[in-house]
C-alpha cells in the first residue's frame, strides 16, 4: 500500500464488518470446540476414602431418579461406597454432585434432595441431560463453563448407575428371578418362566 | 541350592497344560518350577467375582502391559488374537467357558479318511485313557446318554450332566421332529459337591466362578505348590533356551523379572514349553540356533499351521419368550454333524444351541436416558435364541506364527501372526449356513441372522504351530511334546495339535499333558 494514501469510510466499515465477522466465527469456533472437548469428562486424581451417609443418601436418591423404576437400592449403595473407597476422584465428584444437588434442592424445592417428590427430583436434575446433548450455542456454551460439571456427574454418576440397573434389576424387571451374579440355583431355570 | 532341592523340571507357562504336569510330578516327589509372565491370578476367582459383578470394575492388576504382552497381526482375522490369551498365572483356562469334549476317533486320521489335514501320530485309543484321568481331575459333569454321537468311554463321567432347560426341551422335540438332536454339554464344572469344590448354585457368572466350580487350573497349581516341591516365578519372562551337546540337549533357560533387573539363568534337567500355541513358537524362534550358536536347532515346522477354530455365530427370533440366560453354565448342543458325510470338502461342525448364551451386557445401557429405555432394549433380547456354529479348519502353511518387528519390554520381537481363510473354510461356512437355517426352520423361528463368513472368531482356540509327529521333516514334536533332535526339550498344549477338529480343545491339551507326565515320571 502506498504511503499516505487515503482510508475511506468504506474500506473502514468494510474492515470493521470484517474484523466482527472474524471475531464472531472465532467465538463460534471456539464454543464448539470448548464444548466438543468439554464433552468427555474425566476425573481428577484425587484420593479415594470413605463417604458420609448423607452423600451415599443423596448419591441412591440420584440413581432412583435417573432409572425411574423401582429398584432394590442396597447394590447401588454398596456400589457408589465401593468406588468411592477404591478408585481416584470418585469421592470428590460424588461430594461435588452431593453438595452441589443438596443447594439447589433446598433453594429451589425447599427440602433435602431425598425427600423431594419424584417430579422436583427429576427437575433438579435435569442440567446432566443438557450435558450430554447440548442442541443449542447457548447449550454449547454453557458446556464451555459450568456445564462441564454436569457432564462428569452424568457420566460417572448416572450413566454407571443406568449400567448397574441393566446388570441387575432390569433382570428382574424383565420376567428373570434373579441376575447374573446371584446363586439362582439349579431348579428354576427347568421350569416354565412365572 | 542343594542338589536334591533343584528343579528337575522347568515349565514356561503357569496355563492347564503346565499346571497338570507340574501337579502330576510333584505329586510323584518330582521339584518342578514354573515361569510365568503374568501376574497373581486368586483362586477361587473371588476377587474377581467381586470386581466384575459387585464393583463393575476392570482390575488393571489382572492384566500385562502392553509392553509385556504384544503381538502382531496381518490377514483377515479381525479377533482381538492377543487379548484373547489371559496371561495370568493360570493362564487363559483361568477364564474359559469349561466346556469339555473328547475328540472324535476320526479326528484323529482326517487324511486317511477324508483327505485333508494330515494324521496324528496317536489315535483316539491312545488318548482315551488320559481323556477319563484328566475328566475326574477337572470335574467334568456330562452323560453320554441322550448323545448318540458321543466317542466310545472307558468311565463314566465323574459327575451327573447340567440338564436341559424348560425351553431347551420344547426345542429337542421340535429337532428331534426334523431328525436332529439336541442334547447336554459335558463340561468341566461340578453339577454336585465334588471332592472340595462346590456343586454349582448358578451364579452365572462362570468366567470369574466365585466359588471354584468351574475348573481353573489354579485349583491344582495351589496343591503343586502345597507339596513343597513347585516354586512359581511370577511376572517373570523366560527369554530364550540355550541348548549344548550341539544342540542336542537343552540346558537352560534365561528369564528376567518383568519389573527389573538383569537376565538369571535357570538349569534344570528338562525344559517345558507350555505357553500356548503362539508363545510357544515364539520361544522356539527367539531359542533359534539361527540367532544364536547355543539356541535351540528347530525345523521349518515351528510356527507352521496355527490353526483356529472359526466360530460363526448368529441369532434367532421367536415369537414366544425364551429367556436365554436362566442359567449360566451350557445347555445344548449338537454333535451329529461331527462327521458330514462330505467331510474332506469342508470341515465338521459343531452347534452350540445353549439356553445360558444372552447377549447383554453392561453395555446395553449405553447411551440410555432412564430406566425405561434399558427395558425396552433388554425386552426383544428374551425373544432370542444365539446359535454358533463351531467349525473346523483345515491346517494350512500358510498360516503362521513369526517374529514381529515389534518388540517387547526387554528388547525381544513379539510374535507376528498371519490368519486368513481358504476355500475350505468357505465351503465349511456354506454348510454351517445351512445348518443355521435347519435350526431356524426346525424350531420355528420368526426370522435369524448369521455373521457372514469375514466375521468368524478363533473361540480363543489356538492350535498347531509345533505339531506333533514321527516325521521330523514334518513335524516339530513327537506325541509327548519333545522336541526333535533336543529330546530334554518338550513343548506341550494347543501347539502340539495336528489338526483341530470341531470340538473345544481344552480337554484335548490336558488328557496330552497327563499322557506328558506320565512319560516324563517314567524317563525321570
Amino acid at each position: 500500500m502506498p504511503v499516505g494514501r487515503r482510508v475511506t469510510r468504506r474500506t473502514l466499515l468494510g474492515a470493521m464488518v470484517g474484523t466482527c465477522a472474524a471475531a464472531a466465527f472465532g467465538v463460534w469456533r471456539w464454543v464448539e470446540g470448548a464444548a466438543r472437548h468439554g464433552w468427555t469428562p474425566a476425573l481428577d486424581a484425587s484420593a479415594p476414602g470413605p463417604l458420609g451417609d448423607g452423600t451415599i443418601s443423596t448419591l441412591v436418591a440420584a440413581a432412583r431418579t435417573v432409572i425411574g423404576r423401582s429398584i432394590e437400592t442396597s447394590h447401588y449403595a454398596e456400589y457408589f461406597r465401593w468406588r468411592a473407597e477404591h478408585l481416584p476422584g470418585y469421592r470428590a465428584l460424588y461430594e461435588r454432585f452431593a453438595a452441589r444437588i443438596e443447594r439447589d434442592a433446598r433453594r429451589a424445592a425447599h427440602c433435602p434432595f431425598a425427600a423431594c417428590g419424584a417430579p422436583d427430583r427429576a427437575r433438579l436434575l435435569r442440567p446432566a441431560a443438557r450435558a450430554r446433548e447440548p442442541r443449542s450455542v447457548l447449550d454449547r456454551a454453557w458446556m464451555a463453563d459450568g456445564g462441564r460439571a454436569w457432564a462428569a456427574y452424568d457420566r460417572f454418576i448416572f450413566e454407571e448407575a443406568l449400567a448397574l440397573f441393566a446388570g441387575t434389576d432390569a433382570w428382574v424387571l424383565t420376567g428373570y428371578d434373579g441376575w447374573p451374579g446371584t446363586p439362582r440355583g439349579l431348579d428354576r431355570y427347568r421350569r416354565a418362566p412365572d | 541350592m542343594p542338589p536334591t532341592d533343584r528343579p528337575q523340571f522347568a515349565i514356561v507357562g503357569s496355563g492347564i497344560a503346565g499346571v497338570l504336569i507340574a501337579y502330576l510330578l510333584t505329586a510323584q516327589g518330582r521339584r518342578v518350577e514354573i515361569f510365568e509372565r503374568g501376574p497373581e491370578y486368586p483362586y477361587p476367582h473371588t476377587p474377581q467375582f467381586e470386581d466384575r459383578f459387585r464393583h463393575r470394575y476392570e482390575n488393571p492388576a489382572y492384566r500385562l502391559p502392553f509392553d509385556l504382552q504384544g503381538l502382531t497381526t496381518s490377514g483377515t482375522y479381525r479377533g482381538d488374537v492377543d487379548q484373547e490369551r489371559h496371561m495370568v498365572i493360570g493362564g487363559t483356562a483361568t477364564r474359559w467357558a469349561g466346556i469339555a469334549l473328547r475328540l472324535m476317533p476320526e479326528d484323529f486320521r482326517t487324511k486317511a479318511l477324508y483327505g485333508f489335514g494330515d494324521d496324528w501320530p496317536i489315535d483316539y485309543d491312545d488318548l482315551e485313557p488320559y481323556y477319563s484321568r484328566a475328566e475326574a481331575l477337572l470335574g467334568v459333569s456330562g452323560t453320554d446318554a441322550d448323545n448318540p454321537f458321543a466317542p466310545r468311554r472307558s468311565r463314566p463321567f465323574p459327575l451327573p450332566p447340567f440338564e436341559l432347560s424348560y425351553e431347551d426341551r420344547k426345542f429337542a422335540a421340535r429337532l428331534a421332529a426334523a431328525g436332529i438332536v439336541l442334547h447336554t454339554t459335558p463340561q468341566a464344572a461340578t453339577r454336585l459337591a465334588y471332592g472340595d469344590r462346590p456343586g454349582c448354585q448358578n451364579f452365572g457368572a462362570c468366567d470369574v466362578c466365585p466359588i471354584g466350580v468351574r475348573y481353573s487350573p489354579n485349583y491344582h497349581l495351589a496343591r503343586a505348590i502345597a507339596t513343597g516341591r513347585c516354586t512359581i516365578h511370577r511376572e517373570t519372562s523366560v527369554r530364550r533356551i540355550v541348548t549344548g551337546d550341539g544342540g542336542r540337549r537343552a540346558t537352560s533357560l534365561i528369564y528376567r523379572a518383568n519389573g527389573g533387573g538383569g537376565d538369571r539363568e535357570s538349569r534344570a534337567p528338562v525344559i517345558i514349553l507350555a505357553g500356548g500355541a503362539i508363545e510357544n513358537a515364539r520361544l522356539l524362534l527367539l531359542s533359534s540356533r539361527d540367532r544364536r550358536a547355543d539356541g535351540v536347532p528347530i525345523n521349518g515346522v515351528v510356527g507352521r499351521r496355527l490353526t483356529f477354530h472359526h466360530l460363526w455365530s448368529g441369532s434367532l427370533r421367536y415369537a414366544e419368550r425364551m429367556m436365554p440366560g436362566r442359567l449360566g453354565r451350557w445347555t445344548g448342543q449338537s454333535h451329529q454333524f461331527l462327521r458330514p458325510p462330505a467331510r474332506g470338502r469342508h470341515g465338521a461342525v459343531k452347534v452350540e444351541f445353549s439356553a445360558n448364551i444372552i447377549p447383554w451386557s453392561d453395555d446395553g445401557a449405553a447411551g440410555a436416558h432412564d430406566g425405561a429405555e434399558v427395558l425396552d432394549r433388554f425386552a426383544p433380547l428374551t425373544l432370542r435364541r444365539d446359535v454358533t456354529l463351531h467349525s473346523e479348519a483345515a491346517p494350512e502353511m500358510r498360516r503362521t506364527v513369526t517374529l514381529s518387528s515389534v518388540r517387547d519390554r526387554f528388547g525381544d520381537p513379539y510374535a507376528h501372526v498371519h490368519y486368513d481363510l481358504s476355500a475350505f473354510d468357505e465351503a465349511t461356512y456354506a454348510y454351517a449356513r445351512e445348518l443355521f437355517d435347519r435350526f431356524a426352520k426346525a424350531t420355528g423361528a420368526a426370522d435369524g441372522r448369521l455373521g457372514g463368513i469375514e466375521t468368524y472368531y478363533s473361540g480363543g482356540h489356538h492350535m498347531g504351530t509345533c505339531r506333533m509327529g514321527r516325521d521330523p521333516r514334518d513335524s516339530a514334536v513327537d506325541s509327548f511334546g519333545a522336541l526333535h533332535g533336543c529330546a530334554n526339550l518338550f513343548a506341550v498344549g494347543g501347539s502340539m495339535f495336528v489338526g483341530p477338529a470341531s470340538v473345544n480343545p481344552t480337554l484335548t491339551i490336558a488328557a496330552l499333558a497327563i499322557r506328558t507326565a506320565d512319560y516324563l515320571a517314567r524317563a525321570s
